[in-house]
């Protein structure tokens, strides 16, 4: 009778263990926004349209993946779902340091360009660079009014209407 | 900010190794350098030797440590400030071509090419920024800003061949080639100041500082790389296999990468361009590519009329060179 107890335990211990990973749910996989400004599409496309844009270093759960390129995400603070491309995603979580922990400790970083963490070490580059290299000061300032340029700041709908006119086929979207 | 990308480890015991081993070679022959020297304060204690053998060690693997953020993928805050940084130096010696309609067909055309890449979105997305220069050139810095010449697009004569040129640069900002360019020269120096130091005490170890110098030394080490020695030759190939592909992708015709290194090798007999120079040949790269392309597809009017109301008619090849 003992030996049927102790025999009896252990089978439900071995089912219990054999039943456990498949009732026990995925941990979600999270990824942060690697770049300034993530646009959430409504299909797996560049030409996709979309309303809700991710600040840099905002925190996403990945629910779908096709073609290892396009991934469906779900913004953790909005709840907000979309497309992205992999390539948008950081591969670990981020973490300030250096000089951009430095800056903001030092409270020389605003709440948004420490959410840009990219602007403070940035800054504090130019600083240095400048130090060493004062003739690159014009270096400096012609790229900035470059890059501020409305010539550079183009929408998708424009490069989408800029391909049709040209005769380039529109994107595909990803085969699931 | 800190993003420690996956490294493959191998590489991790590559770096501890060579590491270890330049620290001893350094600590070593100072230890032997320094017992000929007097110092009053060694001669009261004992511990001075082995204090200023350790502090040698020390400092020697710490710069290696900062020498390699050139082998490490660079983060997007990172790569934005460097790349930054590298244009602004190149940038301050060539002014930019005043005409914002010119500039934003260029950026129309490359980002048409870039939303085919295997990495599309980068930290603030892609910027071509045209140069006013008669040299034929194009750079790909980090952050995916990219510097072409007038020289370049002249010279490309239709929006498939500018498509091409700036699929090549596309392809180098894919591949993380502008890191990869600094890194072998880094370690170069590294090696020539740990042994100069070790060996007869000149020269001496540099002094890396925080990121900010790191990386501003960086900057301008790239943009003296991209110019003058340009990427590995493997590099270039794969490049310009990666910009076939690109192409095709976006709808271009792949085979304008043919007719732009057609044309690079029709002016490398009567001009020393800064393309050709940091380039493998031009006659190399066609024959790779013939085996990649089989022809020419029809190309709509309307690029071809766009391209000249942007950058006008296609001219014959200018022979003076105003590289810097």
């Amino acid at each position: 009778m003992r030996r049927i107890g102790v025999t009896g335990s252990l089978a439900l211990l071995v089912g219990l263990w054999l039943i456990a990973p498949t009732t026990r749910s995925e941990p979600p996989i999270l990824r942060q926004v690697g770049i300034r400004v993530l646009a959430l599409r409504d299909a797996p496309s560049p030409e996709a349209t979309f309303d809700t844009e991710l600040p840099f270093l905002s925190q996403v759960e990945v629910l779908e993946r096709r073609n290892d390129a396009w991934l469906k995400v779900r913004d953790v603070a909005s709840e907000a779902m979309g497309w992205v491309h992999a390539s948008a995603l950081l591969d670990v979580k981020a973490l300030l340091d250096g000089e951009a922990r430095r800056l903001a400790d030092a409270r020389q970083l605003s709440r948004g360009e420490l959410d840009l963490a990219g602007s403070g070490l940035e800054r504090a580059v130019r600083r240095t660079h400048l130090a060493e290299r004062e003739e690159l000061d014009l270096g400096y300032r012609r790229l900035d009014a470059i890059l501020a340029s409305p010539a550079l700041d183009l929408h998708p709908s424009e490069i989408a209407a800029f391909r049709f006119e040209g005769g380039l086929a529109r994107w595909p979207e990803a085969a699931p | 900010m800190s993003q420690r990308q996956d490294r493959p480890k191998r590489h991790h015991r590559t770096f501890a190794v060579l590491t270890v081993a330049a620290s001893l070679l350094a600590a070593s022959a100072h230890g032997q350098r320094d017992r000929t020297e007097v110092y009053d304060y060694c001669e009261e204690t004992s511990f001075c030797e082995p204090a200023r053998w350790m502090n040698r060690a020390v400092r020697t693997v710490w710069t290696a440590f900062r020498l390699d953020k050139a082998r490490q993928r660079l983060t997007p805050a990172e790569a934005h400030a460097l790349g930054r940084g590298a244009a602004a130096a190149y940038l301050s010696r060539h002014p930019i071509a005043e005409d914002p309609s010119l500039q934003r067909y260029v950026n129309l055309v490359g980002r048409s090419v870039a939303a085919a890449s295997t990495r599309p979105e980068v930290f603030d997305g892609y910027r071509f920024v045209l140069v006013e220069s008669d040299a034929v050139q194009a750079l790909a810095l980090p952050d995916a800003i990219v510097l072409i010449t007038r020289g370049l697009a002249r010279l490309a004569g239709d929006e498939d061949t500018l498509a091409a040129a700036l699929a090549h640069e596309i392809a180098h900002v894919e591949h993380h080639d502008a890191r990869k360019a600094i890194r072998n020269r880094r370690w170069r120096a590294f090696w020539r100041a740990s042994l100069l130091t070790a060996l007869f005490e000149t020269g001496g170890i540099p002094d890396m500082g925080g990121l900010s110098t790191v990386l501003s030394g960086m900057a301008d080490e790239l943009t003296d790389v991209l110019e003058t020695r340009g990427h590995a030759r493997a590099a270039e190939h794969a490049a310009d296999a990666a910009a076939a592909r690109l192409l095709s992708r976006a709808g271009y015709d792949p085979y304008a990468l043919v007719e732009l290194m057609t044309k690079l090798e029709s002016i490398g007999a009567n001009r020393s361009s800064s393309l050709l120079s940091t380039h493998p040949p031009a006659h190399e790269r066609l024959a790779r590519l013939r085996t990649l392309l089989s022809g020419p597809v029809p190309r709509p009017p309307a690029r071809t009329a766009r391209y000249t109301a942007a950058l006008g008619a296609p001219t014959s090849i200018q022979t003076n060179d105003d590289r810097p």
